[in-house]
């Protein structure tokens, strides 16, 4: 259980870490792999808890971002992108972050399985 | 084993889609992986709009400190001229980099290398237009004068300054949704944007055009395309008279130039641009205070061309509308002066008939003997493409811009002022004329101003006005450069240029009051011969008139005066036409016999009447618009169709091509009506002229979510507010000296920042639509403006 909660931290951690020259969905990924890997046995578990983690913390990243200041942008953006709504965008959002850290996380804990075998 | 081998191939082939760029209905998508992230996608852009304003920098060199008004007017104070230069290269980096960059790169020919192939004609035609190769020549130009080329680089330091200590996740959503980053910035930059503009400004001529039309309609050519029209109101007053003569060029090869029809094809000229600037003189002015008021007609787009701000050193206190790439303000007014810009419309790009040797084309005839062509190498970066090579031949006229495939034998060769040498630091201009104190000044400013030719209008505290017609001004034979002259021939290249101080001026003339509104610059009595651009008509006599009845004008008779919507063209063609059709209570065209010619957004007679005027001409003119091979062929305007249908309303032209009977212009008047009122049963939801325009202000980069549509303006071209569709009055102001201090206003259709998701980036459109104007904060004091602004930054000294 503990581990768990440690792993679910990690996913956090490296879902909201800053980042300017590495694109954020390598860090995401490769961030969940070694996370799992040293956390994590199951990999459906490892996939289950980083998809929903890794979900949340984006949709509530770009939900605080999106809020603060009355932008329009997320609006524009929508329709940049062939009428998406702005709620849409912030799931695809969280979508893609929720997918990246639960992939990673899968990948990190079959290796585990591997390499214990 | 397998297990993990799906799941690193379903890893690598999430981290691939993530990492390209996908096509949706030919839309490219940005990196979904860069652009949606929260911590460097395009959230981040929503969140630091707005939002971090207040900061303290440092810089080993430069210091100052801006302070933003609540419209993010920049009120910038400076001890040192490199100083505000610094600062204003930092804030128009902060408000618009992507705009400065983008329009910059597209000035070079380098938009394919960000979209694709589908911008490679376009780079194309800018490259071969030689655009680069002339911003390069006069940074060269520059050097040579030191203190001018340090304020360039102060402006390009404070811009570099801006993109150095921005991370990725700053970047202008532009950036991130097309997928490249900022370059640094050099005073070339700021060459090539000045040299855009002079493409927009004066790069438009129709000598093809009317090299065919004199062609096409032979001896009523000349009555047709008159010079100067009979009711011409000129910039310069008609009574001034002219201090030297061009004697000399009587009888030089002025006959070489009937060259025939020709089956060029090119890209059409945009028409319809145009400026208004006036001023008067304490005489006609209701409080004795001297007042003028400047409206530039651009393309509009989002972000605006112009930002605001104000510069404030002890050299200088200067307030107005500045283009986010080059240094100074352009149009404005200081505690001395003001002045205001509309263009000149002389036709400085002519074209000139290349007779080649054999299909190679790499030589040319001149004087009887074959010339060898300067072939330059153009290298084209595409995205996601191989570079493209484009060979441009340049002739001793200069580049052949535009090349048809099916002639093997001729090719015309662009001879346009942009790639003659700079004589000066253009930017002296604005850095000489925002310090002016007084008419000598301003003289002495805009003398160094090459092209494009601008009025400058001016007006002093002390009550002078004046306006000069500046730019380097050919001397031509009478209609050189008129039709395509023939390029074998080197005496029809131009005979150098007319001094500065003979291009036409008026210095507080007797009437009170100056103006332009880009007619011809002088009557028939200039000395020199110069022809059209792009000179139109109305606006110039509507102003004149309202300008000569009124000798009580205040601000905000001015402020109306400049959304004043009446149309000379109404005025003129409409008594002709309601002689042709019923106009008697009920009948359908009674509304308009009502009408009061306004083009007031809410009235729906201004649709009825443009529909007609319209379908009349394209009626009377069939044998050119519905002839596809006659596409580039000039067609006579409206007040010369006018004029025309006045003078013999049985001549030949009034016939239909098409029809077995005779018509004549009343019977075309008729049938353009009824063309009219069945255009209007097929569309029964219109019901105002601001509906039928539909007017709309687009991104630049024609991004739809990013630009402003279906707005219901009021005015149309060729009047004095002339919103058009896509282009009208990019700023309007109006500055009142009074004996105390400035009064001023203005509004441009737009906001400060060139960020969209900005509160700031469209804020004042809507102002801008109904015709109010803003009080502009002219500080004389940093004490005042220290207790009244929304950010405040502040850069020291390390």
């Amino acid at each position: 259980m503990s581990k768990s909660i440690l792993f679910s931290i990690c996913i956090v951690l490296f879902s909201l870490m800053p980042q300017d020259q590495i694109s954020p969905v390598y860090v995401l990924f490769f961030g969940s792999v070694i996370a799992s890997f040293f956390l994590m046995k199951n990999s459906l578990a490892a996939f289950a808890i980083t998809m929903s983690v890794g979900f949340m913390s984006w949709l509530l990243f770009c939900l605080y971002l999106d809020g603060g200041v009355q932008s329009r942008l997320s609006v524009m953006i929508g329709e940049v992108f062939q009428s998406v709504s702005a709620m849409q965008l912030k799931y695809l959002t969280a979508f893609i972050g929720g997918m990246t850290a639960a992939l990673g996380a899968s990948l990190g804990s079959s290796i585990r399985v591997l390499m214990r075998k | 084993m397998i297990r993990l081998i799906v799941l690193a191939a379903l890893s690598a082939a999430w981290l691939y889609l993530m990492h390209i760029n996908l096509e949706i209905k030919g839309t490219q998508l940005p990196q979904l992986a860069g652009f949606f992230s929260p911590q460097k996608g395009f959230w981040q852009n929503a969140y630091s709009m707005d939002s971090k304003m207040n900061m303290e920098l440092k810089h080993p060199k430069y210091k100052g400190e801006i302070y933003l008004d609540d419209r993010m007017v920049p009120h910038i104070y400076a001890e040192k001229t490199e100083d505000a230069y610094f600062l204003q290269g930092y804030i128009h980096a902060y408000f618009r980099l992507w705009q400065m960059d983008f329009s910059t790169r597209a000035a070079e020919g380098r938009i394919s290398e960000l979209i694709g192939e589908k911008a490679l004609e376009f780079d194309k035609n800018k490259r071969r237009k030689g655009i680069s190769r002339s911003a390069r020549n006069s940074v060269e130009v520059w050097k040579k004068y030191p203190q001018s080329y340090a304020l360039c680089e102060a402006y390009a330091d404070g811009i570099n300054y801006f993109i150095e200590g921005m991370s990725e996740k700053d970047l202008p959503i532009e950036y991130k949704l097309m997928g490249f980053k900022p370059e640094k910035w050099t005073p070339y930059k700021s060459a090539l944007f000045h040299k855009s503009m002079a493409e927009v400004l004066c790069g438009r001529e129709w000598d093809v055009e009317m090299t065919n039309a004199k062609a096409f309609f032979g001896e009523e050519f000349n009555r047709l395309f008159p010079e100067f029209s009979k009711d011409q109101s000129p910039v310069i007053p008609k009574e001034t008279k002219w201090s030297f003569s061009l004697d000399s060029m009587k009888g030089i090869n002025g006959d070489a130039m009937d060259i025939g029809f020709l089956e060029q094809h090119r890209e059409p000229g945009i028409s319809g641009l145009g400026s208004n600037n006036w001023a008067v003189n304490g005489s006609k002015a209701a409080a004795g205070n001297p007042l003028l008021c400047n409206d530039p007609h651009l393309t509009l787009t989002l972000p605006n061309i112009w930002f605001e701000q104000q510069m404030i050193t002890p050299a200088f206190n200067v307030y107005g509308v500045t283009f986010a790439g080059i240094p100074g303000v352009v149009i404005g007014f200081n505690q001395n002066i003001a002045w205001g810009v509309t263009n000149g419309g002389w036709d400085v790009m002519d074209w000139y008939k290349i007779e080649w040797k054999d299909e190679k084309k790499q030589q040319y005839k001149l004087d009887g003997e074959w010339k060898n062509t300067e072939l330059v190498i153009e290298n084209i970066k595409v995205k996601g493409k191989e570079d493209v090579i484009d060979t441009v031949r340049w002739t001793v006229w200069g580049p052949i811009v535009f090349t048809q495939p099916s002639q093997s034998k001729f090719d015309l060769a662009m001879h346009w002022i942009v790639n003659e040498p700079s004589q000066y630091c253009e930017m002296d201009v604005f850095t000489d004329l925002n310090k002016a104190k007084n008419f000598s000044d301003y003289r002495n400013a805009i003398k160094k101003f090459p092209y494009p030719a601008q009025n400058f209008a001016f007006m002093s505290k002390d009550g002078e006005i004046a306006l000069t017609v500046q730019g380097n001004m050919p001397i031509k034979n009478f209609q050189q450069g008129r039709f395509v002259l023939d390029g074998s021939d080197s005496k029809n290249a131009w005979h150098g240029f007319i001094p500065s101080e003979f291009n036409p001026y008026t210095h507080n003339p007797s009437r009170g009051f100056i103006s332009s509104a880009n007619q011809k610059s002088t009557d028939e009595s200039y000395p020199n011969y110069y022809n059209d651009g792009d000179f139109r008509d109305f606006r110039g006599i509507m102003v004149n008139r309202l300008l000569e009845n009124e000798n009580q004008w205040t601000v905000d008779k001015m402020k109306k005066m400049q959304f004043n919507n009446y149309s000379l063209k109404a005025e003129l063609e409409l008594p002709s036409f309601f002689g042709c059709v019923d106009t008697t209570v009920g009948s359908p065209a009674y509304m308009l016999a009502k009408w009061d010619r306004n083009y007031d957004s809410n009235s729906v007679a201004p649709v009825y009447f443009d529909l007609w005027s319209d379908y009349f001409h394209k009626l009377v003119w069939d044998e050119i618009y519905q002839d596809t091979t006659k596409k580039f062929v000039a067609v006579p305007n409206d007040q010369n169709t006018i004029e025309l249908m006045k003078a013999n309303s049985n001549h030949i032209y009034f016939d239909l091509v098409n029809s077995p009977q005779k018509e004549s212009a009343c019977d075309i008047v008729k049938l353009a009506w009824d063309s009219t009122l069945q255009y209007l049963t097929k569309h029964p939801g219109l019901h105002s002229w601001g509906e039928f325009k539909d007017a709309a202000i687009p991104h630049m980069a024609r991004i739809p979510a990013f630009g402003k549509y279906h707005l219901s303006c009021s005015g149309n071209a060729d009047i004095i507010n002339a919103a058009a569709k896509t282009f009208g009055p990019s700023w309007r102001m109006v500055v009142e000296h009074q004996k105390d201090g400035v009064n001023a206003y203005g509004i441009y259709p737009g906001g400060q920042s060139g960020h969209p998701g900005s509160q700031y980036y469209d804020q004042m459109i809507e102002d801008w639509r109904l015709g109010n104007h803003y009080a502009l904060e002219y500080d004389t004091d940093v004490a005042m403006r220290q207790k009244k602004y929304v950010y405040s930054i502040k850069l020291n000294s390390k």
